[in-house]
């Protein structure tokens, strides 16, 4: 059975026995940064292999780019690193005023459309909190009780 | 002629829910006090817990680096263990108490049967000679007078005397209604076939309105109880009145 890092360290032995490099091409790696993101994911994850390997030897044996790449793939901003889009916070805030004006709208729409209620109009309500006040209903809270507080003043 | 009606009003204070209220209905009855009593105990604790909850939230939020210093700390754990432990012993006993202080009947002197049917009340004085027994329905919306309450008023009232020990047998003629009145903490489900026991003493005359609280069918919204507590002479009257009806 044999992992990746087996294959990897074999491979360097190896490519160490036979004299070959093992530090990976600078074209690949330059300016990283800002080629890293339109890099298809293959060519990302051969890159990132070939710096692995490279990684397992000795670091002084790496160049400065080398070390520079390897740092920007394992703590780079992208992937889950990447930063918060800043205009995030106000395009959710204005999609969910605009759906929640639009609901309110209906609401209000829909209550205009239903049928008046005799019992809850003003004149209603002005003669039950008379017959409220008339009859000592609710001594503690409505329309009485608010009586009973000037009577006492 | 309505019965309630053969009972004077004068005197009588009628209490009913307002427009958006958000507290209980006006206390009628020394149990209603000591539910709102109750509540207000447990308020007091909650808004402790709401205010430390919150500023907890708050400020795990604004603050980015709260994680640097959250450690395993056995005493912190401890305290909130117990502290909520002894915040429900506390909620919880007094209101023990008070529930199983409702539960007596204290030595009734009148008992009301109170039957529900789909989908009005049935009420019965069985104590007397001669029985009373009437039929309470809603008024419908059309035929109230203005400054009557939509959805409450009945066309007969169940009367029943002040400061004065009251059982109410409830049960039902066919599915499961629910006999609740607000002002005097009374609720209780009427079952078929069973027979459910409330104590009521009323504290001062009025009128107490409630709603059937089980759900029983299509008019299950339309069927409220109206309770017409009266002095202890108006009652005489009112029984007087029905023997000689």
């Amino acid at each position: 059975m044999n992992s990746l890092s087996t294959v990897g360290l074999r491979s360097l032995k190896l490519s160490m026995s036979r004299g070959i490099s093992t530090r990976v091409s600078a074209a690949s790696i330059a300016s990283l940064e800002s080629r890293w993101g339109k890099l298809p994911e293959a060519e990302q994850g051969a890159i990132a292999d070939r710096l692995a390997v490279a990684e397992k030897g000795d670091w002084k044996n790496m160049s400065l780019e080398e070390k520079r790449a390897s740092y920007y793939i394992a703590y780079g901003e992208h992937g889950a690193r990447n930063p918060k889009d800043p205009n995030l916070t106000k395009a959710v805030m204005a999609y969910s005023s605009v759906f929640v004006l639009v609901a309110f709208g209906m609401y209000a729409w829909w209550q205009t459309q239903k049928p008046v209620v005799r019992t809850m109009t003003p004149e209603w309500k002005a003669a039950e909190d008379a017959r409220a006040i008339e009859l000592q209903q609710n001594p503690f809270q409505g329309a009485y009780a608010e009586e009973l507080k000037k009577q006492n003043k | 002629m309505a019965l309630s009606s053969i009972v004077p009003l004068a005197g009588i204070s009628c209490d009913y829910p307002l427009n958006y209220a958000l507290g209980f209905q006006d206390p009628a009855s020394n149990f209603m006090y000591a539910i709102v009593d109750l509540h207000d105990r447990i308020i007091f604790f909650l808004i402790i817990l709401l205010v430390i909850v919150a500023w907890t939230l708050i400020s795990s939020l604004l603050n980015s680096d709260h994680m640097a210093l959250l450690n395993h700390n056995n005493t912190i754990e401890l305290i909130w263990t117990i502290t909520p432990a002894g915040i429900l012993w506390a909620i919880g006993l007094p209101s023990l108490n008070l529930l199983y202080l409702m539960d007596e009947v204290l030595d009734a002197e009148i008992t009301v049967k109170a039957i529900g049917n789909q989908w009005y009340w049935s009420y019965e004085y069985t104590d007397y000679e001669a029985p009373i027994a009437f039929d309470s329905f809603m008024i419908d919306e059309a035929s109230l007078e203005i400054g009557d309450q939509r959805q409450l008023e009945v066309d007969n009232s169940l009367v029943l005397p002040v400061n004065t020990s009251i059982r109410i047998l409830v049960s039902s003629n066919d599915v499961i209604h629910s006999f609740a009145i607000p002002s005097l903490a009374l609720k209780v489900d009427a079952l078929p076939g069973r027979l459910n026991s409330l104590g009521l003493i009323i504290n001062r005359p009025g009128q107490f309105y409630g709603q059937c609280s089980e759900l029983c069918g299509a008019n299950h919204g339309f069927m409220p109880i109206s309770l017409k507590a009266v002095t202890i002479p108006s009652y005489i009257n009112f029984l007087e009145a029905n023997v000689e009806a």
